[in-house]
Parts: C-alpha cells; structure tokens; sequence
C-alpha cells in the first residue's frame, strides 16, 4: 500500500513508519487529512467555547445583583482571564481555522494543504496548548490577570503562582501552531489553485483567508517576544518589564497591542468571508463589487497594523499619538463600511431563501454594524478617556467579536455541515435556535453599553447597590438564559442531525463554489479529476454557464493536468503529535523548574524534527476512475 | 462534474506545472515560498526584539553601559565572518546545481565552519561582557542585550546543524542537483540570520561609539 | 506568472563578497577612526546607509530576490514594511521629547499664544477665546489645584492595610542599600533626651565614638536596647546641626530615631511609587535616594517635612529628568512616623546622609503642620532653592 518511489533514509523510515490506518483513534491521532483536521479543529474550538461559555456563566450569575459573592474576586479574576484567553485564542480564532483547513483546498480544487504533516502539528500544538492552559485550575489557580496581561502585574513577585506562567507558556505555544498553518495556508492558496483559477476568481472566503494568514504571520511574532520576555523575567530573572530596574511596562501594551488589534482582523476577517459565501448563495445572486471586496480587506489588513494605540489611549501618551491613531482608526473603518454595502447590495435584487444561514447573515449585518459604531465612538480619545474599562467597550467588541463573528460562524456551520457530514441540519429547529441566540445575545450586550456608560467598570466582581446599575445587570444577565436555551437547541440540532439528519447530496443548497462539486462528505482524495477553472463562482458557471457569460469546461479538461501515477493521497505521521508532546512536557518542565525534564524534552523535540524531516514522502496514490471511489 | 458537450476553454494565462504531488498553480516550489513566507514573518520577530532594545537604550540604571564593553574590532571580524559564510553559502548552492558534489560538500562545510566561528566570538564576547560584570539580570543594557544577540545566536546555531544535517545526508543518500532546493532554502535562512546580524552590528554597536 | 530563477556567475558572487568586506571595513574605520570633519550626524548617517547598502545586497544577490519571482519580493517586502513602519512609530513613542505629553502646560500657552498671533495676522482678534484661557489655566481640570487641594481627601483606607511582610517590589534585583536591621525600637523621647546630653558633651569632647558609647549607654538604661543599635546609628550624633533642628521643640543637636520602623513605614507607604531602593520610576516618580540629601543640602530640609505633610503638584527636575505629577499628602500620618521615613531615605537609601545631617525629629515635623500649603505653594517653594 504504501508505495513510495523515493529514497527513504533506512533508520528513520523503520522507527516509525508512516501508519495507514484509515479508522480507529490512531487514524486520528496520525491524520493529515485537511477535512479530518478541520473537523478536529471545529470540534475542538466549540468544546474550548463551552467552556469559555459557562465561564461567562458564572460571571454572569455573580454580577447578577449588587453585592453578590458567588465566587470571590479572586475567582472572578480567573474567570474573566480565562473567558477572554479561551475565547480569543482557543474558540473563535481555530474555528474559523479548521473551517479554512476543510474548505480552502476544495474552494481552490486541491487535495489538500500544501504541507500536510505541518498541518497537523499546527492541530496538535494548539489543542495540546489549550489543554495545558486549563490544566492550570487544577494545578494552583488559572491566570488571573485578565486576557491582556499588563506587565508589571504579571512579574514575579507581583503574582508568584503558576497561574501567569500557564498563560504565558500556554500562548507561545498555540501561537506556533497558529503561524505554522498561516504559512501553510499562505502556500496552499498561492500554489495549489486549480487551473485557471486566478487570484481574482477565487472565492471570497479563501481571499480572506489568505490575507488573515498574513496578518497572523505579522501579527504573532510580537505577541511571541512579549510572552518570552516576561518567561525570561519570571524565570530567568531578567528585566524587560521591572520598572524598578528602569524598565517600561508600557512595552508589554505595545508588543501586545501591535498583536492584539490585527488579531482581531484575524477573528472577523474569515467571518466576513463566510458570509461573503452565503449571502450570493442564499440571494442567488454573484457578490457584489468582487474587486472592492478584495481590495477592502487588503487595506484593512495592513491598516489593522497602524492602529494599535487606540488601546492606550488612556496611558498618557499625548496629544500627537492620540490624534495620529485616532484618525488611522477612523480610516480603517471605512473599508469595513464598504463591505457592509456590498454586502447588502448583494442582497438587493436577489430571489433570497430565509434558510437558518441566511438569517444568521441578517443578524450578523446588523450586529456587527452596532459593533462597528460603537467602535468608531471609542477611537475618539475623547470619548474613550470615558468609556475605557467600562462595560461600554465591553458590549463594543462581543458585539463585533460575538455578534460578528459568533453568528458568522453558527450560519456556516448550518451552511457546511451538510458538505462535512452528508446530512442537514434541522431548519425548523434551527430557526427557534436562532431566535433565541439572536435574542439572547442582544439582551446580553446591549444593556451593557448603558451600564458602561453609567460608569460601571470592567473586571469588577461586583457592584454596589444604588447606583443605578442593578436593572442592566439584571438584563444581562436574563439574557445569558435565553441565549443559553439556543445555543443548547444548537448542541442538540448537531447530535441529532449526525444521526438522523436527512442526507443532503452534493450541492443542497445550489451553491456557487467548488466544494459543492463532489460528494458529501467528500472522499478524501476530494475530487474525482482535478477541477479545471474559467470564472469566478466556478461550480455555478459550470452549472449555469449562460448566466456567467463564459463556456462550461469540458470535465476532461482535468485529466490533463493529474500526475501518470493517478492522484498522490499524503500520508500519515506520528511526527507531528509527538512533537507537539515535546513541546508541551518541555513546557511543564521549565514551569516547574524541572531542567532535566525540559532538556530531555527538547532532545526528543529535535529527533522528532528530523524523523518528520527523513521519514520520506509516504502516501500512496489512487486513481478513482479505475478503482471506484473509496478506494 | 457536468456530463454535457461542452467547449474546451483552458486558460493559458494558468502557467501552472503538473508535479509529482498534483497540480501548481506557479512554477514556484512550495517549500521555497514556505521559507519565504517564514522570513517575512520573522522580520517581525526581531523588529520586536530590537525594538526592544532600542525602547530600552540608554534607559540602563546602572552599568556596565555599552560603551564600557562593546568591542568594535572584534565585532568587525565576527560580522566579516559571518558575511564570507554568506558568499559560501551561493557557492555551495551554484555547485550543487552545476552537480559538483564535492565542491558541495566542501563549501556547506564551510559555511558550518564559519558559522561555528561566529559563533565562537559571540560565545567569547559573552564571557567577556558576564566578567566585566553584565549579566542579563544587572541591567536593561545587560537584559535586553544578551536576549537579542543571543535568539540571534540560537538562530545561527539552528542554521549550522541544519547545514551539518543536508552534509551527512548528502553522504547516505544520493544527492544530486535535483535537491538544490532544499539546499536553497537553508541558504536562504543563512542569509537572513546574515540580513539580521547586519542590523545588529549597526543599531546595536556601531552607533554606540560616534 | 512565474520565472525559473536565472543561476548567477561565480564571478558576481564573489564580487558581491568583496564589496560587503569593503563596507564591513569602512564601517569599522569611520568608527574606530573618527574623522572631526565629518561629524557624528553624518558618521551616523553614513552608517546608516552603508548596512542598507549590505543589506540589500544580500537579499538581491545572496538571496536572489533580484532575479527571482516577484512573488517573493512581495512576501518579504510586505514582511519588512509592516516591520519597519510599525517599529518605527513604536521607538518614536519612546524617545520623542515629553512636548508631547499633556502635562505639558507651558508648551500649551505657547502654542495658544503662537495662535493667538496667527489669529491676529488673519484679522481676527488677537485675544485668547475666554474658553481656551480658562482651560490653560485651569489645566483643563475642573477646579484650580488650589481649589481641589482644599477639598477634603476621602479617608485612605489603604493605610490601615497591614504593611507587607515582603518588600512589594522586585528585590531581588535590588542593590542593597540598607544597613543591616535594628533589632529593637529606642524610645525617642527619652533616647533624645539622653542623646542630648551625650551630644553636648560630645561637643566638647570632640570624641565621636565616646559620646556614641556614652550615648549607647544611656538608652541601654532607658530601655535595655541593644548598645550597637544606637552605635552604629547615625554618624552625624556627634556634631550637633547648626541648621533648623536646633529651632524644633526639642532643642536636640542629635536624634535618635528609629530605623526599624522607618524602613517599615517608607515600604508600607512610599515605596509604591518611589520603590524600596528609592529610585523612582524614570518620568513617573522621582528618585529620593540621594535626592532627598540633595535637597537637604540645597537648603531644603523644611521643604521636605512640607512635602510629605502636603504633597506636592507641578513640574520638577530632578537629576535631569522632568517630573509632573502629583505627590499625595501624609499629614494622616503621625510626627515620629515622618520623621522616622524621612530619616530612612536619607540615612540609609542612596550614599547615605551628608556629614552635617541631624535626623529630623517629631517635633521638627510638627513645627509645619500649621502651615496649611497646598501641593502647588509646597511646589513654588521648591522653586525657589537652588536645584539642577
């Protein structure tokens, strides 16, 4: 079976052989399937945000009435830090990841990423990250210092418990495996588009993904040397963040903040490309304004990185740099709005089907437009020196992280879950479910901007009673119920929609991209015979050529362009997943001040990388013609 | 796809390749566009480290300063080095895609080699400074200073084993000008370390003394 | 789209060699050799564009960006850009002069007079609009200092918090400034009184340790306190001070103090901002070790005693850095417990006291606690000493 035509460096190739499984646990542990992959990715994302969810739960329930103490305030600190870490970094971002791993190869008509096993290990380290994170209420207390994590409070002697240095190790490491699948993504969609797909006949999604895969490779590197600066601090005794030795706390909130604002293009930017999916899907119209849109998040991902200060515009930095990042804020907003037009000229005129993902779409447009307003009224120094750590900023971004890119991703999964799984989704179901998150998540949020501007701060465990603020908290807090039952309807649609949903076929929805051209679930080579492309919305102007102006391409046009050997399938490693394991052992022992551990962590570390780097190609071929699909 | 008679229509603006693994979509190997991205990426890497250390300069306390322990002599001839390994690194390339193995073979040594020298002198120059009384706990200076040439040290060391690595593989398995690429993207890392050393040598201790 | 990349000469790769060695050593020459013709600015300009130049000799020809695909220009390029831009902006926000900073107010009134004139020159009125005027000089707060000084200040409940019983700040960086612990606190009252005596007659007797000894051995009877504490305690017992301690209640030429609980109170109270060692934070909080003697020296020891009674607002210098912020005042805190942190920081942060330095005592802190100063008055009177 594994038929290899290169040659193997003996030892390395024995050690551990590439596996074959194609079922069981090992075929998972060992996967580099793009679909497996992101399947793991979405299923592990949306574990991490239960968590994060029931984390806000309990904020919630606290901040309920006035003077409560259901958790102390030291609890309340870990659970705010961690509602924000799991979220940000652990939930909302790899979703939209593992989305991009299973979608972007079949929109470009490849067969998988570019680097298989760098994909996996990317999986693994952010799972095993994550997971090593949340070992840490268990082993002493979780971080308590908020998801930004300013220096000084973060030194030692500040916060001598394991708690910070979980945080601080936790990131570096999921942040590796983030910019390991940026730049395979990157190298994905630059050289494995099918023939004839130009860049600008690509489909929007795989647009915003290659342009968040910048920003992440942009972005991370910051974070990475201001998280090794406070390890190096915490452990090694340096002075990058003690402002007793003459250091400046206020380099972490740079460092930080030059990551954190593109991070958040990176959570809404596949977000915007989703929807840019299904609304011409669901309107059946073509996107409106391609080229704009295209060039709109270009402009938004590089102006993303001359933002950054309009987090600190309450540091006392001055006049001039308020003003500059003031008004770099107000420009960046403009190429957001254009979408926001464009998407809803896309809207207008079309024959629209009210399917769940389309009113997810409608709730996104609004929300994520509340979003946006209130954002341009806090990157007014002016108005922020107000609003800044209150709960208005608060409602600010879950309405544009939550109500942006939460809801985005709820439609897309009632819009892909048929491709993953060959089965719908119940609308009926899905539309209550909907009703109750879309109203839930208002009534959640949008008191918070009154209570935010009656002053109430952020990360408070509670607040006094008499000062007006009981009738919002109370609101919010209502609110979490609601939306909880949705959210509940939506767990449930799942389960039960993998077991009795009802099958979808290739292209239930009569969708406009390649994805919907194969099989349901697809097979795991894809595609029959390569995809050959002439149009935009591929699939559709091989649907409907006349309505796209161009000649539909002769389906042999794909055999010119497969290898003589028939279609390469990559294949399996445990490289990827013992490396990670390197990683996270080696982390443990350098918390712990276990030398030997770590060391010894990091020789296994360097033998896994040259097993992966002289283990040989593996993978075998297939040739679908002959021997049937599923072969 | 569709089954009716249809019109070829290849786009001949594709200019794509059929390789082993599949279709490309350009001519560009995708490991080489991997260690292209990457670099990118750490261009951001150490802008942060040096600007770290140049938020922090002259912010020190207490000394040593870096006018009591810089070297300039010394570093000129370990940044010399490090700029030869650099010219040794495109000659190793050009001979293994002319299929001169051990022209190969001796120029990739001598990268590792020179590479090791470099090293040498950071290593030296490191003992020297943490005796004259810095040490990365004794000053912003010290700090910021050991932890910017020594990630860049730890990259020069990654890139000599690396160079090491291709050597002993090129003598267990035959190697040929059909590999060159493998070889051109370690060369490419080298020449980023080398990019990267430049801005150090400048930023770092050049301008300490005019 | 794309284009095999063309193999470059032997020739021009080792051209290329010798041109960076060439730089390498150019380099090293203007530095090593510094030319008076040519000046720092230029040398540094010259520097500058001379790694450029190696750089981008690298990237195009080492690298092969030059003949290569366009696509990889664009993937490091983009990489650079956003690296250089961004850093750019960062540093410039750490170096740029402290004009940019609200406080500020000076630059303030210069810009608005200069507007002032150009509004004039443009044939409006040349008078500051009533708003802007009002804003300068009320530094755009709400009240006058003044006024706000005035107010009552809520009761600080943090001074009833139980002081820490380690140093809150990095100490283990800390150099150790601190002489080693007095194990017993002297009764000041009655060790003053009996201090007195020795320092009169160590006036005559010009025998420093004597009267130190016979200082020692008076509070050994006082309280049984250990005799070394007050031995090794201030080197300046034995010269009685000719400055305003002789004006105190307690007409004592030295002081004993108590140093256990000084350091206690300064950790507990003052080492927030101003650190354990005293050092401040560069531009947030101004050093006292050292300064504080300075001060002292400058004339300025009552001015201290009203500092930490009334605080002190406004724009200071101390050792070349500008501070402008605002010191609370500790007028909460009782005479002994002001006098003891005062003497800490002097005696035993920094290099220690000047020679002629008598510890304050709680009679010279409560000479000032009529005198009523604002944080603003306390700030003029520090103008008006002789300070760097």
């Amino acid at each position: 079976m594994a038929t290899t035509t290169h040659a193997d460096h003996k030892v390395a190739s024995q050690l551990l052989r590439r596996p074959t499984w194609r079922n069981g646990i090992g075929s998972w542990l060992t996967t580099v399937d793009h679909k497996r992959l992101g399947i793991l990715y979405i299923l592990t994302s949306f574990t991490f945000m239960g968590a994060a969810s029931i984390e806000a739960f309990i904020m919630r329930l606290q901040l309920m009435r006035p003077g409560q103490q259901l958790v102390s305030p030291d609890t309340f600190n870990q659970l705010f830090t961690m509602h924000g870490v799991t979220m940000v970094f652990l939930a909302i971002m790899p979703l939209a990841i593992g989305f991009a791993n299973y979608f972007v190869p079949l929109q470009i008509g490849a067969r998988d990423l570019a680097f298989p096993r760098l994909n996996s290990f990317g999986y693994w380290v952010y799972a095993m990250g994550g997971l090593m994170i949340y070992t840490s209420f268990f082993l002493g207390g979780a971080p308590d210092v908020g998801w930004v994590a300013y220096a000084p409070l973060t030194s030692l002697s500040a916060n001598p418990g394991l708690g910070v240095d979980f945080y601080m190790f936790g990131l570096f490491i999921s942040g590796i495996g983030t910019t390991a699948t940026a730049m395979n993504l990157i190298v994905t969609i630059v050289n494995m588009r099918a023939p004839g797909m130009t860049f600008m006949r690509m489909p929007v999604f795989v647009w915003m993904m290659l342009v968040t895969s910048f920003m992440i490779i942009f972005a991370f590197p910051p974070l990475t040397i201001a998280l090794l600066q406070v390890i190096l601090d915490r452990t090694f005794g340096t002075l990058f963040y003690v402002p007793a030795m003459g250091a400046l706390p206020i380099l972490w909130q740079h460092l930080f903040w030059i990551f954190g604002h593109p991070e958040v293009y990176i959570i809404i930017l596949p977000a915007f490309g989703m929807i840019s999916e299904m609304i011409p899907t669901f309107a059946r119209k073509p996107l409106f304004g391609y080229p704009v849109m295209v060039l709109a998040s270009i402009l938004i991902a590089f102006m993303g990185f001359a933002v950054w200060t309009h987090h600190m515009f309450t540091t006392g930095l001055g006049p001039v740099v308020n003003t500059a990042f003031s008004l770099t804020s107000f420009i960046i907003g403009i190429p957001t709005g254009v979408k926001i037009f464009n998407w809803l000229g896309t809207l207008w005129g079309g024959s629209i089907r009210f399917t769940v993902s389309t009113l997810y779409c409608i709730a996104f447009l609004i929300t994520f437009t509340l979003g946006g307003i209130t954002g341009i009224m806090v990157a007014m120094p002016t108005f922020d020196a107000q609003a800044h750590d209150t709960y208005f900023v608060v409602a600010h971004f879950h309405y544009v992280m939550g109500g942006g890119a939460l809801l985005t991703f709820l439609g897309a999964l009632y819009y892909w879950f048929p491709k993953m799984t060959g089965k719908m989704l119940n609308e009926a179901v899905g539309k209550w479910a909907f009703a109750f998150v879309a109203v839930g998540f208002h009534m959640i949020f949008f008191p918070q901007h009154i209570a935010g501007l009656l002053g109430m701060p952020r990360r408070i465990q509670t607040y006094p009673a008499g000062i007006g603020l009981e009738v919002w908290n109370f609101m919010s807090t209502f609110g979490t119920f609601i939306m909880a039952v949705g959210l509940v309807l939506v767990f449930g649609s799942v389960i039960y929609g993998l077991r009795k949903g009802r099958p979808a076929g290739n292209d239930p929805w009569d969708a406009r991209t390649l994805e919907w051209a194969t099989t349901s679930p697809p097979p795991y080579y894809n595609f029959d015979t390569q995809p050959v492309v002439n149009s935009i919305d591929a699939f559709w102007a091989d649907k409907y050529p006349e309505s796209l102006h161009v000649e539909r391409v002769d389906p042999a046009e794909g055999r010119k362009y497969e290898g003589s050997h028939g279609i390469h399938v990559p294949g399996q490693s445990w490289y990827p997943i013992l490396a990670s394991s390197a990683i996270i052992v080696g982390s443990y022992g350098l918390m712990y001040d276990n030398w030997i551990l770590a060391i010894v962590s990091g020789f296994f570390f360097i033998f896994t990388i040259f097993g992966w780097a002289f283990e040989g190609v593996g993978g075998h071929h297939v040739h679908p013609e002959v021997e049937g699909h599923g072969a | 796809m569709s089954a009716h008679a249809a019109v070829t229509t290849h786009d001949a603006a594709t200019g794509g390749i059929v390789t082993e693994s599949g279709f490309r979509s350009t001519r560009l190997p995708d490991v080489k566009l991997l260690m292209w991205v990457f670099l990118a990426s750490d261009c951001m890497f150490f802008g942060s480290l040096i600007g770290t250390y140049l938020a922090y300069h002259n912010r020190s306390l207490t000394g040593p300063f870096p006018v009591d322990v810089l070297d300039i002599p010394l570093t000129t001839v370990s940044t010399f080095v490090l700029l030869m390994s650099s010219f040794l690194m495109v000659l190793a390339l050009h001979a293994l895609r002319n299929d001169d193995i051990p022209k190969f073979r001796l120029w990739t040594l001598g990268v590792a080699v020179f590479g090791s020298i470099f090293l040498g002198f950071q290593v030296y120059e490191f003992v020297h400074f943490v005796n004259a009384g810095l040490s990365i706990h004794q000053n912003l200076f010290g700090t910021t200073f050991f932890i910017l040439t020594g990630t860049h040290g730890i990259h020069v060391t990654v890139g000599v084993l690396w160079l090491l690595s291709i050597l002993v593989a090129s003598y267990r398995r035959p190697t040929s000008s059909k590999d060159a690429v493998y070889l051109e993207i370690a060369g490419l890392y080298w020449h980023f370390v080398d990019i990267v050393w430049i801005v150090i040598f400048t930023v770092v201790y050049l301008v300490e003394f005019v | 789209m794309s284009k095999e990349h063309s193999h470059g000469s032997v020739g021009n790769y080792i051209l290329v060699a010798l041109i960076l060695g060439v730089i390498t050593y150019v380099e090293f020459a203007i530095v090593e050799y510094p030319q008076a013709w040519l000046g720092s600015t230029w040398t540094l300009v010259i520097l500058v564009v001379l790694s450029i130049v190696k750089f981008v000799m690298v990237v195009m020809f080492f690298m092969h960006l030059k003949g290569d695909d366009r696509l990889y220009t664009g993937f490091f390029s983009s990489g650079m850009l956003i690296a250089v831009l961004t850093f750019i902006a960062t540093i410039a926000m750490f170096i740029l002069p402290r004009a940019m900073n609200y406080s500020n107010a000076e630059m303030v009134r210069a810009q608005a007079a200069g507007e002032g004139a150009a509004h004039a020159e443009a044939g409006h009125s040349a008078e500051l609009d009533p708003a802007v005027a009002d804003l300068i000089a009320t530094d755009g707060r709400s009240r006058t200092a003044a006024e706000a000084a005035d107010t009552p200040r809520p009761a600080d409940r943090s001074l009833t918090i139980e002081a820490p019983t380690a140093p809150n700040d990095a100490s283990t960086y800390q150099v150790d400034t601190s002489t080693p612990a007095q194990p017993d606190a002297i009764d000041t009252q009655a060790a003053a009184e009996d201090a007195a005596e020795a320092a009169a007659a160590a006036e005559e007797a010009s025998a420093p340790d004597e009267a130190a000894v016979d200082a020692a051995a008076e509070a050994e009877d006082v309280d049984g306190a250990d005799a070394t504490a007050a031995a090794t305690d201030e080197p300046s017992a034995d010269e009685p001070s000719a400055d305003t301690a002789a004006e105190a209640a307690d007409d004592t030429a030295s002081v004993a103090w108590d140093e256990a609980q000084g350091q206690q109170v300064f950790n507990a109270n003052c080492s927030a901002c101003h650190q354990a060692n005293g050092m401040g934070i560069p531009g947030a909080f101004p050093p006292l070790a050292n300064h504080l003697s300075e001060v002292h020296e400058a004339g300025g020891r009552e001015l201290l005693v009203q500092t930490v009674l009334f605080g002190l607002q406004g724009q200071i210098q101390v050792e070349g850095m500008t501070y402008n912020g605002f010191m609370p005042g500790w007028a909460q805190l009782d005479d002994s417990t002001i006098a003891n942190a005062l003497n800490h920081v002097i005696v035993n942060l920094g290099d220690g006291a000047p020679d002629d330095f008598t510890p304050y005592a709680p009679g010279d802190i409560a000479a000032h606690r009529a005198d009523g100063l604002t944080p603003a008055a306390v700030h003029d009177i520090r103008a008006g000493l002789a300070l760097d």
